[in-house]
């Protein structure tokens, strides 16, 4: 009886163990920090005084954004889901996609959905690598000086934009002269980070309260934490905290919390991170043998212009800033309303029959509505459409006024 | 039955498990089968003939015409599912149910070999065979990519490219990776085996596990034990193809089995110690 007791030891003691060990791992990384105290004005300042700033890491995003359940698998043909369907047994129902996303569409629903993790190089502003790790595949985004690169390894494709340093030098010319004409209006001193976040602070004042939150370590650094909280009853978002580095100023962590709901609707978070200038040869990409390359034109003013139709006319311009003007009065239960004539045609026409729309939306009194965590919009059977970040309630209250 | 086994020693224990492993016709037929997967898959690309559209079929199927050192690649994505996992539940199932089974344990503990060092020495032999079967993936993948298909620099995931002998390095690593991926199996298999004395019913229980971790893998809604699968990092060998090399899900994986090699070694230990051997 001792005996076999003492030989089942050692299978009773290594679960336990390994779990203290993973558990010793995880309290490691998130031992009590503490920095010299700073208000919120001060914290906000810290943030990106330094935009020349090197560096590489790892960013974890998750989303739980609480999208209707369903199987979207981005990337096959409508024509696919169906044959599916037709041919699968009735009991394999719940496995068969209910509709295909594919192009931009499959990229926002990825985005809204799930954790996605990607290395990030920052060498000042003209360099940047941004890998997108998918399994057993990857995707690129380089910016090295002019040269704009994309690499997607699933589909082997290459595209590829040069700025042209004369538009760049351009439009940063007219930012900078209209900065410089109207600095003078601006009720703080733009020089002076503080006095920014002071006033940026204040102005939020009625719609959102700023708390400081405990010291912590995002990615093995001091971080402070400063956390918005909206003070509206309508508003879905419930909070909003980021964690800025001590030393640095770079924001290591950003999450938004949602109404009801206790894990994040949206994180942000660098899982390592190192202040050192990442190696030129990362930067510099070559398409590789074998790749398509596709040569994409920047889009310049007047493509811009060719997209929207026609040169906004001053009266449009003054029914922006109306539009504008009313969102900010609501704070945070703004409500954005299109008009049924501003919504494009081919939307409107083709949505109704759409599976993927159906499957997204729900219906309700009057229209369809699309519902995230943090974002709502309400489809009205008349064209209009509604979006907000505020309970569905307030958005048909909106909509029936 | 004896095989020469009265050596005291491990290290003569271990070469002695080898041999008889290794002379076994069961391991050439499984290691020859496994060869077949490149051989077969290299050989129905160069059939075809026609490019294949990338972003169809298996990851890096349409780069194998381009280069043949992606053989080995896609062969691997292709058996560690599957049949790497069965090799290995066959030959970790079969460690001490075999020789039970075949009468041969028992006088394999007459001989003053400690029951704990025998386990281990069968621990290694399943590990050596794990090796075995990725480096024979790998290399045939290299050699039969070569006489069907051009070679040269390799593309990463990343679109950077690199030599060959840097290509050559990380497949190495790959093999290493998936081998390390395969230990925590071995270890349940050992487990699994010491219960029964029925090899094929540990073969078949070891099978079981490895294709049971990867369905609940494949649930969304079990996401929160995903990462103590056992299954969780073995397509996670893509960071080694990326540019700078990513060892980050190498270290994860090795952590995740060797937690496994613990949990299930120990169960092991404590029930072979402890049973009756009758056979």
């Amino acid at each position: 009886m001792n005996r076999t007791f003492v030989r089942w030891t050692p299978a009773m003691l290594a679960p336990v163990l390994v779990a203290a060990a993973a558990i010793g791992f995880s309290g490691q990384a998130s031992a009590v920090v503490d920095l010299p105290n700073k208000s919120a004005s001060q914290i906000l300042a810290m943030i990106n005084t330094n935009p020349d700033i090197s560096f590489s890491g790892t960013v974890i995003k998750r989303a739980a954004m609480g999208l209707p359940p369903m199987n979207i698998i981005p990337d096959i043909s409508q024509s696919m889901v169906d044959s599916m369907s037709k041919n699968m047994p009735k009991e394999m129902v719940d496995f068969i996609p209910k509709a295909s996303a594919q192009g931009e569409l499959a990229l926002a629903l990825e985005f809204l959905a799930g954790t996605h993790k990607a290395h990030l190089y920052v060498d000042g502003t003209s360099k940047v690598r941004v890998q997108v790790l998918d399994l057993l595949s990857e995707r690129d985004f380089i910016r090295n000086g002019a040269d704009i690169w994309f690499y997607d390894a699933g589909k082997s494709l290459v595209k590829h934009s040069v700025i042209n340093p004369a538009d760049e030098a351009q439009v940063r010319s007219e930012a900078d002269n209209f900065f410089n004409t109207n600095e003078s209006k601006l009720p703080f001193d733009v020089t002076s980070p503080a006095q920014v976040a002071d006033y940026v602070i204040k102005q939020a004042g009625p719609y959102a309260t700023f708390t400081v939150g405990s010291d912590a370590r995002v990615a093995g650094r001091g971080v402070y934490q400063l956390t918005m909280t909206p003070q509206s009853t309508t508003s879905l978002v419930r909070s909003a905290t980021i964690s800025v580095d001590a030393l640095t100023g770079l924001p290591l962590a950003v999450a938004i919390n949602a109404v009801g709901q206790n894990e994040p609707a949206f994180e942000v978070t660098f899982e390592t991170v190192t202040f050192e200038t990442p190696a030129p040869a990362l930067f510099a990409f070559t398409p590789p043998v074998g790749a398509t390359v596709q040569e994409v034109a920047v889009p310049t003013q007047q493509d811009l212009m060719k997209y929207t139709g026609k040169a906004p006319s001053p009266t449009d311009e003054k029914e922006a800033i109306a539009q504008l003007e009313k969102l900010r009065e609501q704070g945070w239960s703004a409500v954005l309303e299109i008009p049924a004539d501003k919504v494009p045609a081919q939307f409107s026409a083709g949505i109704k029959d759409n599976k993927l729309f159906t499957e997204l939306t729900k219906p309700v009194a009057g229209g369809r509505v699309f519902t995230t965590a943090l974002l709502n919009i309400f489809i009205a059977d008349d064209g209009r459409i509604f979006v907000g970040s505020v309970t569905t309630q307030r958005l048909l209250e909106v909509a029936a006024q | 039955m004896l095989r020469g086994r009265s050596f005291v020693g491990s290290g003569s224990l271990f070469i002695s498990e080898l041999s008889v492993l290794f002379r076994r016709r069961r391991t050439w037929a499984m290691l020859s089968t496994i060869s077949l997967i490149p051989i077969f898959l290299a050989i129905a690309v160069a059939l075809s003939g026609s490019a294949l559209p990338p972003g169809e079929g298996p990851p890096f199927l349409d780069r194998v015409s381009q280069n043949g050192l992606f053989v080995g690649f896609t062969a691997m994505i292709m058996a560690i599912p599957l049949f790497l996992p069965l090799t290995v539940g066959v030959v970790a199932g079969d460690t001490i149910a075999g020789e039970a089974s075949t009468g041969t344990l028992r006088y394999l503990l007459i001989a003053p070999v400690n029951r704990a060092k025998l386990l281990f020495v069968k621990f290694l032999g399943a590990a050596a065979f794990s090796i075995a079967a990725t480096f024979t993936l790998m290399i045939t993948g290299i050699i039969i990519g070569v006489i069907l298909f051009p070679v040269g620099p390799v593309t990463l995931l990343s679109g950077d490219v690199v030599s060959i002998p840097q290509a050559l390095l990380r497949i190495f690593l790959v093999a290493i990776y998936v081998t390390i991926s395969l230990l925590g199996l071995s270890a349940i298999g050992l487990f699994i085996s010491t219960l029964t004395v029925i090899p094929v019913g540990a073969m078949a229980a070891t099978v079981v596990v490895s294709t049971v971790s990867q369905i609940l893998g494949t649930l969304p809604q079990l996401e929160s034990i995903h990462p103590y699968l056992l299954s969780y990092y073995w397509l996670g060998f893509a960071d080694l193809l990326r540019n700078p090399m990513d060892l980050g899900s190498m270290a994860s994986n090795a952590l995740l089995q060797l937690s496994y090699i613990a949990i299930f070694g120990s169960l092991a230990y404590s029930r072979f110690t402890s049973k009756d051997i009758l056979s």
